[in-house]
């Protein structure tokens, strides 16, 4: 494996017999070194439990099955001691809500000094003046006072950027951040998006981002998957999806999405509801909202194939022409 | 929560009846539901069933419990068991009387003083704070004192330490509905402050009350026979199950005595608070946590 | 018909002020409230969306309750179809209800759900007195509108998705054919591709009603397809309001443009080329505002006039409005990075 994370055929199953969920049905997906992965989706799509079963940070309900490869080990077959050291140590990880990791009764510099001593031998004063320097980097102003502050005391884009430091202490080869910025309002977004950024130039850290946000995906990503039901429909380089796209999911959500630089009289609505992670059908989950679906769609599940014209791996099995989907850029 | 962060809707929506159900299978619920329809069985049908009277002598004075007297005999030779039956119509329904007044006061004061605030809410907070600030038996005794004893001062004094914890409880249930959206939206619309609170606040705030309700229904049994037992309440010779353990405590080698009430007693508050339990599952399941 | 009458609006704020008691002990009475709309004026025109825009903190919310008297106001007038609000008491303003509605965020939160769908429309018109076989017919116009079926009616909210719960709420907010509608953020809790169903629909609504929307949003791309007019907040001010061109095309508050330039844009080659705007610190506290001008303190242009005295909201002619000591017109959609 010359991928830094590789999962293969990955499902996660919540729940048993009929009423079991299904969130993950079937994904692949590599994350090279120093590449910034999307996963882009809506609610219901999988791409939340997907990440969080790399790290098993799933409920004990959670049914895991599939490969998942870290730098060449199969995390699956991983004891408990051994996860352990892997979260945060090789692979950080950043949540929606920033209070989940913050514990409200200690100092931030302390928080983060622990999560240093975790995972390496060194002096507290050690630790101290290496958590001090991440303050620093993640650009939180007058690092060595702020040290001394209490997680109520800083607002939420401070604290976001205070988990981005926890999770990078000991320097990880992988990141993923959980729908980072999604609570945060659009001007603090743009500083943490610009932290992540400079965290992969520095120190070519990987990170994988899930969101929904086109946009933000757009000015990140480097790779992209779309998923939808817990299958991935498209995926692949982020000019290609954007402006090649040939599933009507990927498609149908870049032209439902109005745009801060052109102003358009009409949005193109998808049209039906979210799927429901709870039914299985034997043809294509997107189906019933698909208006290129022929009778094969309901009987069948598409595979993902590689594009020939996009280059990008589609699972459909009418997939749109590819033409510039992307609307004309001054 | 968790649920929520994989967004996975996997909240059942179960029908009432269907919870209804699942929560009364659970052990402790049952044992509550068998509780509580033995003591109704008891108040309803003592009279008709009972194996003695309960206020007469029918044999000899402090014989140990037998086939014929499955709890023994008291210091005056009644059968403690019919006693222990018969005392249930001494307390419960006093108890039921207590907590109805106590929730219909409390909570009519309670929502006021939440839905209004400012001045009548000061007022009725401070005078539930003075209530509250004494001991809750000290004041009971103090005011039955005061009044005299008897079942009926006993009804009283209780009744005045218990209005307050319903008055605070719905005061804070319909502050915290009031800021919801759904209050603000009926707002809009242009619903009277009344229909707000009938149709949009009180519903929601009842629940809490009804749980509470229950479960407070053996601590007041509890409370009666507390007075009882100190002198003040029930007057002898009525089989008010604290004073018969009062009795029971003086003859303490006839362990029987105070152990047949005592155990009545027992089940009452076990029973209606696992019963309580039960219903706040049913009503409200969120509440407790659970997913 | 009139010009002059055509040309009034039906809303007019002005210098509107909200100020809410401080929480904590605090010696200093008056450092102890927040004045969450430190003094804002606009109107609204029939048939016209006005957007205000903000980030957390900025008073939109508080506003948007104000005028629909949910909150009453500290200070300030507000005229809602010629009749002033402002001071009103509840049975007051409750006729002129028929007239103003607001839908809210939260599709869960906003709906009772021990009521039925049908209860939650017909509450509106049987609180306003409509007659029983009007209610009927009314409430039936208003599913066929929302795409909604006849027997989603005897339904609970809890049966519904976020997207559906969302169209019960506006249909209950049209179903006495206001002429006025608040929409305070109705997209931000749903899915990206239940967005543009609800903003057609309230799109359409607008077409077919004749509608005026005041829209709270944060969302820029949104209120960039809606709106005919924006007002951006910050801090309980409006910065700068304007049509929706002069907004996005010939922004002139540094805050303006750092919103836009921070609002992503699904679109690689042109999100990654655009020029950035990176703001340092926080939003500072309501509590405490900044002197002078509130958004000195992350101002990159920031001389010591600004920390001292406040710039106000000129007249304008052409209707663009900017509050600032250095105001400087930029194209920001179309301005690459150097």
């Amino acid at each position: 494996m010359n991928s830094l994370l590789s999962i293969k055929d990955l499902h996660v199953s919540f729940g048993n017999g009929p009423n079991s969920v299904d969130a993950v049905r079937g994904i692949n997906l590599d994350v090279e070194r120093g590449e910034i992965v999307g996963i882009v989706g809506e609610s219901g799509s999988g791409k939340s439990a997907s990440m969080l079963s790399v790290l098993r940070l799933l409920p004990p309900t959670a049914h895991i099955r599939g490969s998942i490869f870290f730098e060449g080990q199969d995390l699956s077959n991983s004891s408990s001691r051994e996860m352990r050291e892997i979260r945060g140590g090789k692979i950080g990880m950043i949540f929606q809500d920033p209070m989940t990791s913050l514990n409200p009764s200690f100092r931030i510099g302390a928080q983060i000094t622990e999560a240093v001593m975790q995972h390496s031998d060194v002096s507290t004063k050690v630790a101290v003046s290496k958590a001090t320097g991440l303050l620093e980097v993640v650009s939180i102003p007058r690092p060595s006072e702020s040290m001394s502050l209490f997680p109520h005391e800083l607002s939420g884009g401070m604290k976001q950027r205070i988990m981005i430091a926890m999770a990078i202490a000991n320097d990880p080869e992988l990141l993923i951040a959980d729908e980072p910025t999604t609570a945060l309002d659009v001007t603090i977004q743009a500083q943490i998006l610009e932290v992540l950024r400079g965290l992969r130039e520095t120190r070519k850290l990987s990170i994988v981002i899930i969101t929904h946000d086109l946009g933000v995906v757009a000015g990140l990503a480097d790779n992209v998957n779309v998923m939808y039901a817990g299958e991935i429909v498209e995926s692949g380089n982020v000019e290609g999806l954007f402006y090649q796209s040939s599933h009507p999911y990927s498609r149908g959500l870049l032209s439902c999405v109005p745009r801060l630089d052109i102003r358009e009289s009409a949005l193109h609505p998808i049209g039906g509801d979210p799927p429901k992670l709870s039914e299985r059908s034997p043809g294509c989950s997107f189906q019933p909202r698909c208006k290129s679906s022929t009778s094969l769609c309901e009987t069948t599940k598409p595979k993902l194939k590689r594009s020939v014209l996009s280059r990008l791996m589609v699972s459909c099995h009418n997939p749109m022409e590819s033409s510039e989907t992307a609307k004309a850029t001054i | 929560m968790s649920a929520n962060k994989l967004e996975i809707d996997t909240e059942k929506r179960q029908s009432r009846l269907s919870r209804v159900s699942n929560v009364a299978k659970r052990p402790q619920v049952a044992f509550g539901l068998v509780i509580g329809i033995f003591w109704l069985i008891v108040l309803c049908a003592v009279s008709i069933w009972a194996p003695y009277d309960p206020l007469e002598a029918v044999d000899s004075r402090l014989l140990a419990p037998s086939m014929s007297h499955l709890l023994g005999t008291d210091a005056l030779g009644r059968d403690v068991l019919t006693r222990v039956l018969f005392g249930a119509r001494e307390s419960m329904p006093i108890a039921a009387a207590v907590i109805i007044c106590a929730t219909v006061i409390g909570t009519l004061l309670g929502a006021v003083a939440g839905y209004v605030g400012g001045w009548v809410d000061a007022v009725v907070m401070r005078i539930t704070d003075v209530v509250m600030a004494f001991p809750a038996i000290l004041l009971a005794m103090a005011i039955s004192a005061a009044l005299g004893p008897g079942l009926r001062n006993g009804f009283i004094a209780i009744l005045i330490v218990w209005w307050p914890i319903y008055a605070r409880l719905v005061r804070g249930q319909v502050l915290s509905i009031k800021q919801r959206e759904h209050v603000e939206a009926a707002i809009s619309i242009g619903a009277t402050r009344r229909r707000i609170l009938q149709k949009h606040v009180m519903p929601m705030a009842i629940t809490p009350v009804l749980v509470n309700a229950t479960m407070d229904f053996g601590q007041v049994v509890l409370f009666l026979a507390s007075l009882s037992f100190l002198g003040l309440g029930a007057l002898p010779p009525s089989p008010e199950w604290g004073s018969m353990i009062t009795e029971g405590a003086k003859n303490f080698y006839q362990w029987w005595i105070a152990v047949g009430p005592g155990l009545a007693i027992l089940t009452v508050v076990l029973g209606f608070n696992f019963l309580g339990d039960g219903l706040r599952d049913v009503l409200d399941p969120r509440s407790k946590g659970e997913k | 018909m009139d010009s002059k009458m055509v040309n009034t609006p039906i809303v007019s704020v002005r210098d509107l002020v909200k100020t809410f008691a401080g929480r904590g002990t605090s010696f200093k009475q008056s450092k102890s409230q927040v004045q969450a709309v430190a003094g804002i004026s606009f109107d609204i025109h029939q048939g016209e969306t006005l957007s205000i825009v903000g980030e957390s903190g900025c008073g939109k919310s508080t506003t948007a309750r104000c005028v629909t008297r949910i909150l009453k106001p500290t200070s300030g007038s507000i005229e809602l179809f010629g009749t002033e609000v402002s001071q009103a008491s509840q049975e007051e303003i409750r006729p002129l209800r028929r007239q103003f509605q607001m839908v809210f965020q939260d599709p869960y939160a906003s709906l009772n759900a021990n009521m039925t769908v049908e209860e939650i429309i017909s509450e509106p018109l049987i609180v306003h007195g409509f007659p029983k076989s009007e209610i009927r017919d009314r409430v039936m116009t208003v599913v066929q509108q929302m795409h909604l079926h006849q027997s989603d009616l005897s339904r609970f909210p809890h049966q519904f998705s976020g997207g559906q719960r969302q169209r019960i709420g506006i249909a209950r907010a049209v179903v006495m054919q206001p002429k006025f509608v608040v929409l305070d953020e109705p997209v931000s809790a749903l899915d990206v591709s239940i967005q543009a169903d609800i903003i057609q629909m309230l799109e359409e609504l607008q077409e077919s009603l004749g509608l005026a929307f005041l829209m709270i949003a944060h969302d820029l791309s949104v209120v960039r397809h809606m709106s005919d007019r924006v007002a951006v907040m910050y801090l309980g001010k409006i910065v700068e309001i304007g049509t929706n061109e002069q907004i996005y095309e010939k922004s002139s508050h540094p805050y303006t443009q750092a919103l836009l330039a921070s609002a992503p844009i699904p679109d690689p080659r042109v999100e990654r080329n655009r020029q950035r705007i990176i703001l340092k610190g926080d939003v500072p506290s309501p509590v405490n505002p900044p002197s002078g001008c509130r958004f000195w303190t992350r101002c990159w242009k920031a001389e010591e006039i600004c920390s001292q005295v406040e710039p106000l909201l000129p007249e304008s002619s052409s209707g663009h409005q900017v509050a600032c000591h250095f105001p400087e017109e930029v194209n920001l959609i179309t301005k690459r990075r150097a």
